[in-house]
């Protein structure tokens, strides 16, 4: 069973009596431990679709199912409760809460979780090891670089040890060293760790460091590749 | 999530904007301030009063004669002549009063006063020789009149200081004469200075035997009133009983809403003056509890603004698993730890004042007043800050537990 089915996808935004669709009926699958990249110019519906995915937006049609059940058979608190549990989200601006240190960041989808307080510190602490930012732990958000910020925004989508992480654009604000460094650490949750990794991307040379390639165009699936020469993050720090 | 991490997460909130949390603050800072300002200051000017009405004696009973004042056209008093010789000498008996230790009938009114050329308006006050026991009011120099001089209709007066320092100045007083309604009449007593007791000021005025005042001053053949001492405080009420029935069959009424007479006591008295007094409190802080509206409608703007300015941060907890509720509990808490800081700050405050005002009355002005700290104000002013914080809270929370999680996102 697929961790992620969709099956003609479509979402419309509506807007004053003005419909823009955003996904005109896409369907794939996508196998628990796979590195999928979405690819796509801008407007091709790549970010919609991920928001889809990720339970941040709903569907206007055909189905999706996540973990063999149908979205619209999850509760609101059930897609809360997912969202904490199972899915970690990296965005492109870090969506870091201002004026709060590192550690609080990391620890906060802890509060919304079923987790027990004694296991937080220890659970937020190993979460922001993993992304190598022990030496920021008391830092503020507006204290760090870019790329510091967005190894924060990924040890908070780790804390709850989740199935899938969506990176919506993750290097995108980013220079082209902090960016090897996060794509060095997504790629290692994936070859590491054994997390389904879904990421978005209008790069190529970004997108093949995962093992397929969803590229999109108007809201439709152009094509859909296994990558054959993957890129290799941690190559850079060898050379 | 708990709720105690939840209070956690919307102090954090606060913290975070602390300028903004102090400036919502202060509205509901001065709403509770007010309240409790004038729950505090009406309750000293109350317990005033009252300490006023205590100078009568608990044991002391009026009787007036009329019909009980009940509406605006009942303040011209019937039978305001109904109280007669006849009716003091049946209450005088023991067998009908048992309870009674000292009757003393008083008739009052404004007379000039002359010495000389010197006129002075004075308030004339006929009663026995009982008054100085019933009002502990004893003169300064000189005597009393004595029984016989009563029964005698002896020309004697007494006079108050200020009725003194006006006409004699700084002479000797006693055994010189002055004129009241061109009769002469000795000063046997100077009365020391009192001030103002219970409603009347003692300095201000002259004592004369009530038989005199009856004959040569006023011309009547009635009382304006009868004092009458129990000899404790815990006959009073059955002393008026008595009295009432004592007077019933005096003046021949069967049907008690007939009455000629009322009666006062000082129970009575309190109690009305508390009743005045508490609706004017209560008014005063219904005005006051308009602020806290004010304030209130602060808050919910301020709020508001709070959930807009946060959209992004309110997208950021729904998208790692913040439910509705959640966002709802955190931004309700956060508006409702605002009204309670503010109404604690305005109980601390509205304290303070009312204190140094205390202060001020008892010392600078000398006046009997007590700082007192309205416990029922204080609660009152938590209680309904946290319900302004709930009920303006709960628009902008709503607000905030509605956004979609992605739309919260993108907001700039």
């Amino acid at each position: 069973m697929a961790l992620i089915e969709a099956q003609n996808l479509k979402k419309i935004y509506v807007n004053d009596e003005v419909q823009t669709p955003a996904l005109q009926g896409v369907s794939f699958k996508i196998e628990s431990g796979e590195f999928v990249a979405v690819m796509g110019p801008s407007g091709s519906g790549k970010s919609t679709l991920l928001h889809v995915l990720g339970f941040l937006d709903r569907h206007s049609g055909g189905e999706y199912r996540f973990d063999g059940k149908m979205i619209d058979d999850y509760s609101k608190e059930e897609i809360a409760h997912v969202r904490n549990k199972k899915m970690g989200f990296v965005f492109q601006s870090f969506n870091l809460l201002p004026r709060t240190t590192v550690f609080e960041n990391v620890r906060l989808p802890l509060l919304y979780s079923d987790v027990p307080k004694s296991e937080w510190e220890e659970r937020t602490k190993k979460a922001i090891e993993s992304v190598g930012l022990a030496h920021r732990l008391n830092y503020e958000s507006a204290q760090l670089s870019g790329g510091e910020k967005q190894r924060a925004a990924i040890a908070r989508a780790l804390v709850n040890d989740p199935q899938v992480i969506f990176a919506d654009e993750p290097t995108g604000n980013l220079d082209s060293k902090s960016g090897q460094i996060v794509m060095n650490i997504i790629q290692k949750l994936f070859e590491e760790q054994g997390r389904t990794v879904i990421l978005v991307t209008h790069e190529t040379y970004t997108a093949e460091y995962a093992e397929r390639v969803i590229t999109m165009r108007d809201g439709k699936i152009e094509s859909d590749k296994k990558v054959h020469s993957r890129h290799n993050a941690s190559d850079h720090f060898k050379k | 999530m708990t709720l105690i991490h939840s209070f956690e997460t919307a102090l954090k909130g606060l913290k975070t904007h602390k300028s903004r949390s102090i400036l919502t603050v202060l509205g509901i800072v001065i709403g509770i301030t007010a309240i409790i300002l004038v729950m505090s200051l009406g309750k000293g000017a109350q317990n005033l009063i009252l300490g006023q009405i205590q100078n009568i004696g608990p044991k002391l009973i009026g009787v007036v004669p009329g019909r009980q004042p009940k509406g605006p056209t009942d303040i011209f008093s019937i039978f305001a002549d109904s109280l007669k010789q006849k009716d003091l000498e049946a209450l005088q008996k023991k067998a009908n009063v048992p309870h009674a230790d000292k009757i003393m009938p008083v008739v009052f009114g404004n007379e000039s006063l002359a010495f000389g050329n010197d006129t002075y308006r004075a308030t004339i006050f006929g009663v026995t020789d009982l008054f100085a026991k019933i009002y502990d009011l004893y003169p300064a120099q000189g005597r009393i009149f004595s029984e016989k001089e009563i029964k005698g209709y002896a020309s004697l007066v007494i006079i108050g200081s200020k009725v003194k320092n006006e006409l004699f100045g700084g002479e000797e007083a006693i055994d010189k004469k002055i004129k009241i309604k061109d009769r002469n009449f000795k000063v046997i007593g100077v009365l020391p200075q009192k001030g103002q007791f219970s409603f009347l000021n003692f300095d201000e005025v002259v004592i004369v035997p009530y038989t005199t005042a009856q004959q040569y001053i006023f011309g009547i053949k009635y009382f304006h009133r009868l004092a009458i001492e129990a000899d404790e405080e815990k006959n009073v009420s059955r002393t008026v009983e008595d009295i009432k029935i004592t007077l019933r069959n005096s003046h021949g009424i069967t049907d008690p809403s007939k009455d000629d007479f009322f009666i006062e006591t000082q129970a009575e008295a309190m109690e009305t003056v508390s009743t005045v007094t508490n609706v004017l409190t209560l008014f005063l802080a219904a005005i006051a509890a308009i602020s806290l509206l004010v304030g209130g409608v602060g808050i919910m703007n301020i709020m508001l603004v709070s959930v807009t300015e946060r959209t992004r941060e309110i997208g950021l907890r729904k998208a790692i698993g913040a439910t509705e509720r959640n966002i709802m509990t955190q931004f309700l808490l956060e508006a409702i730890i605002l009204t309670v800081i503010g109404g604690v700050v305005g109980i601390i405050l509205g304290s303070v004042f009312s204190f140094l005002i205390s202060f001020v009355l008892s010392y600078v002005l000398a006046l009997n007043w007590a700082f007192t700290f309205p416990i029922s104000g204080a609660l009152l002013g938590l209680g309904v800050a946290t319900f302004v914080g709930l009920v303006f809270g709960l628009y902008p929370a709503r607000q905030a537990s509605l956004k979609s999680p992605i739309e919260a996102l993108r907001y700039e």
